[in-house]
């Protein structure tokens, strides 16, 4: 039986159920395509968060997929699953904007390695998400850094999604597709996903090639799954993973592939991170204390735990913002970087082109430094959990601050030593390290939007994170909660 | 990175009081703080800038080029006050090529 219409709950299912109704033949792929291909077009405008749809191929491959099935031949659990990829990775076919007005007619004629993996996973691309440009790397100062404007939150579309795959999330949240690529150079997936009330997942570096896809930082960027669930976030990986001889940074191959079937750490050993969001409000450190009790209830071990304290959210920041500068530097040799719709992007390549070698040198010590010590944490936890944000998701729009008072300039302190400020957010840290983190929702705030708790683990244990978020959600239904209708089901 | 306007501070802040920057863009420039107080190596780095891309640049940017600069001092001061050994190596090696394929 082949429905002729896909009810709306149907749109927000998870990848294993979808699967199943297609093997049982309540569900066809052509029509669970075609459902999400018209709810893009009737929603993706109103929140931004569609670059273009891909329709054509979109149908096509569902049709593949259909008869692949109906012919027993099987692709596994994400055959004939509609899907939207961030628009920094090349599809051929399509424009590829990397969100930015200097790219708006930009086409590459082959595509991006993760979108190869996924089409012979049988994936079905329907759509090219919408992003903050060139996913910040020139930096960004909000939600209208867009080639495509603000992007919307479903939950409450006077709050932004958070970014740079803002699409991504808005697209998942919204049941416009079953997931959503995004990419993480510094918490482009785990913000988005935490604000947008969905899972996702920054894979460990080297894990997801990255050929085709826009460069912002190359000892940075990594590119990962956003779904309805932990377990989808690992069926999704193990069909995105594996080395790449085409991204020089690929891990060999039997690190880089990836198994939805690794076993769990047992018992799991989590460490509650206590040093970071000192100012979130307290709501969000008590989601997260209530989902590890959650956890606790089903046989792990949850402690208090710090990560290193040292300049290493500057460290991030400027790693990014110098890799830009050459990833970038025909934009902004040429001037086209005043075509960019954020002031702050327009010009700060620029700045971001003087900085020394010296102090790259610098930065790159300062982070091996920093990997070995995060690194010594997972000696005693499987993963270190924390806020998915320090604070629920923004308001789009918001009157401007007043002006505020002429700095003191900062006093060097030649005889310092020691790493002397503390870590506040973990996001940095762990993108700098390279480390996998995976983002389930937590509950809603009491402005109901969505509260998000992190999972963080040692480099390369992609799995135990994921065990950790699949613990929780086997055990609990806050991913399960959907945005009020329209953009949820009704 | 600018104070007012770093991916930083804007995911510090929960990006709550950042957006509205780039959100209102004209009221943002009215509203913008005086320009702040500016180290020798911040002077010399907007020098060099200007000297270059100058002519590229609006009053407004001009403007607001030293708080950029500026921001990105005060994060180079940070990471530069770490000392280490002299052994102490980066996290950036080269990879031998022979093997892999382009």
């Amino acid at each position: 039986m082949k429905p002729a219409t896909v009810d709306e709950a149907t749109l927000f299912l998870p990848v294993r159920e979808l699967g199943a109704r297609f093997r049982n033949h309540s569900l066809s792929p052509v029509a669970l395509t075609q459902a999400y291909l018209d709810r893009c077009r009737r929603l993706g405008p109103e929140l931004n968060a569609i670059a273009c749809l891909t329709p054509e191929r979109a149908l096509r491959q569902a049709q593949q997929a259909e008869q692949e099935l109906a012919a027993g031949h099987d692709r596994g659990p994400l055959h004939g699953i509609p899907y939207a990829a961030k628009d920094l990775l090349a599809v051929k076919g399509y424009p590829t904007t990397w969100g930015a007005k200097p790219y708006e007619d930009q086409h590459f004629d082959y595509d991006a390695t993760v979108i190869r993996n996924l089409d012979a996973a049988g994936a079905v691309l329907i759509a090219k998400a919408a992003m903050i440009e060139l996913a910040g790397g020139l930096g960004y100062s909000g939600p209208h850094a867009s080639l495509t404007g603000p992007c919307h939150n479903p939950w409450n579309t006077k709050y932004w999604t958070c970014g740079s795959s803002s699409g991504s999330g808005a697209i998942v949240s919204a049941g416009l597709a079953t997931f959503a690529l995004g990419s993480d150079t510094r918490g482009s997936i785990v913000c988005p996903s935490t604000q947008c009330g969905i899972s996702g997942m920054r894979p460990s570096f080297g894990r997801v090639s990255r050929h085709g896809v826009m460069t912002i930082a190359w000892t940075m960027d990594k590119i990962g799954p956003m779904a309805r669930s932990a377990d989808c976030c690992s069926l999704i990986l193990a069909a995105m993973a594996g080395h790449d001889p085409a991204d020089w940074d690929s891990l060999p191959p039997a690190q880089a592939a990836f198994s939805a079937r690794d076993a769990a750490p047992r018992p799991l050993r989590i460490g509650r991170l206590t040093n970071v969001f000192p100012n979130a409000r307290p709501e969000l450190h008590q989601a997260v204390d209530r989902a590890l009790a959650v956890c606790r209830a089903q046989g792990a071990t949850v402690s208090d735990a710090q990560i290193p304290a040292g300049p290493f959210e500057e460290a991030s920041e400027l790693v990014i913002l110098i890799e830009a500068a050459s990833a970038f530097r025909e934009l902004i040799e040429s001037g086209r970087c005043a075509l960019l719709q954020d002031p702050l992007g327009q010009i700060n390549g620029y700045a971001s082109s003087e900085f020394r070698a010296n102090d790259y040198i610098q930065l790159q010590r300062l982070r091996l430094e920093l990997a070995r010590k995060f690194d010594a944490l997972f000696d005693h936890f499987d993963v270190v959990a924390a806020p998915g944000q320090g604070s629920t998701a923004s308001l789009i729009d918001r009157p401007p601050r007043p002006a505020a008072p002429p700095r003191t300039p900062p006093q060097p302190n030649p005889q310092r030593r020691a790493f002397t400020r503390d870590s506040l957010q973990p996001d940095g840290i762990s993108s700098l390290c390279g480390l996998p983190a995976v983002t389930v929702p937590a509950g809603l705030a009491e402005n109901q939007l969505p509260i998000g708790i992190q999972f963080i683990a040692r480099a390369g244990h992609d799995g135990a994170a994921l065990a950790a978020a699949r613990l929780l959600q086997a055990h609990s239904d806050f991913h399960r909660h959907f945005p009020p209708a329209p953009y949820g089901p009704e | 990175m600018e104070t007012s306007l770093s991916r930083r501070a804007f995911a510090r802040a929960g990006a709550a009081a950042l957006a509205a920057a780039a959100a209102l863009p004209t009221a943002a420039a009215q509203a913008m703080p005086a320009p702040p107080a500016v180290t020798s190596e911040t002077e010399a780095t907007v020098s060099r800038i200007l000297a270059r891309y100058g002519s590229r640049l609006t009053a407004e940017q001009r403007q607001r080029l030293p708080r950029i600069v500026q921001g990105h001092v005060d994060m180079l001061q940070a990471v530069r006050a770490v000392a280490f050994d002299n052994t102490a190596p980066p996290a950036t090696v080269l990879q031998l090529v022979e093997g892999r394929r382009a």
